[in-house]
């Protein structure tokens, strides 16, 4: 009986290789744009009566892909006033400036922001504006954190 | 003399190290601002109404309203109707009592009511106190 036993024989120094490739050249590179803060009304504390200061509540999504700390905050104008027991108006509240304490967005997502002390109801008030519900437009800054 | 080449020469690239990590400004990170603009919200309260109005004679001509303290409410006013008449506002009181006189009324029924009040705001009348019937020489 007999076998026959092949071998693949190399030179010494001859290995198998792996192709690979390189290459150099342009190509573009964009950088993203800052997205602005999207704000919406966040769940109204009834902190007003007569002679009062109110908080102003924001939800905020922030849809960049990094956190963003909300540092500053300014209320701006009386946008809509509803829901009271008779007539009540902007004109019976004060529009302050606020002041925000520090407060982390998450990238892609939401936080709570609170506008302090943003809102005053005047001290002649009448009963019109017991219960009412105050819109109030405002500006949040922040940054990358 | 080979020793402290030996050491200089060991020594200087962590020498050179240090002069470039102290020579080498390093770049701040800069971090993106953003701004937001919308709507947010703060709504006013109600003006609870007053409780525990109660009528105690205080003998023949006087009888004593109480009543329980009401958030918010700086004052009250207290009302009086006599034998089922229009509610009529005998005063204030910034305490939790009053004390109307009812002399002038002869041996009707009356009952009286409480209102919190906070500036120019009010609040809904109490419930009536239990009917009283009163007059100059008594109190029941």
């Amino acid at each position: 009986m007999f076998s026959w036993t092949f071998a693949l024989l190399l030179p010494a120094g001859v290995g198998l290789a792996l192709w690979s490739a390189t290459g150099s050249g342009t190509g573009p590179a964009k950088a993203r744009t800052a997205q602005a803060l999207v704000m919406t009304a966040g769940s109204a504390v009834a902190d007003l009566y007569p002679g009062a200061t109110g908080d102003v509540r924001f939800s905020v999504a922030n849809s960049n892909p990094y956190p963003v700390t909300v540092t500053s905050g300014t209320a701006t104008a009386i946008t809509t006033v509803t829901g009271g027991l008779g007539t009540c108006a902007a004109t019976d509240f004060t529009l302050g400036t606020g002041s925000v304490a520090s407060t982390v967005i998450p990238a892609n997502g939401s936080a709570n922001v609170v506008l302090t002390g943003a809102l005053t109801m005047k001290l002649a008030t009448g009963d019109g504006c017991q219960g009412a519900t105050v819109n109030v437009t405002a500006t949040l800054t922040g940054t990358q954190s | 003399m080979h020793g402290v080449q030996g050491l200089l020469s060991r020594a200087g690239p962590l020498i050179c190290g240090a002069a470039l990590l102290l020579g080498t400004a390093v770049p701040a990170a800069a971090a993106w601002a953003t701004t937001g603009t919308g709507q947010g919200a703060v709504s006013a309260r109600t003006m609870p109404q007053a409780a525990g109005a109660t009528a105690t004679c205080l003998g023949a001509g006087s009888v004593r309203i109480t009543w329980s303290a009401s958030t918010l409410a700086t004052s009250y006013t207290v009302q009086r109707s006599v034998a089922g008449s229009a509610w009529t506002t005998r005063g204030t009181a910034t305490g939790l009592s009053y004390d109307d006189p009812v002399a002038s009324v002869v041996a009707l029924s009356v009952r009286w009511r409480v209102i919190a009040t906070r500036t120019s705001w009010s609040g809904p009348a109490s419930d009536p106190t239990a009917t009283r019937t009163v007059g100059s020489l008594s109190c029941a």
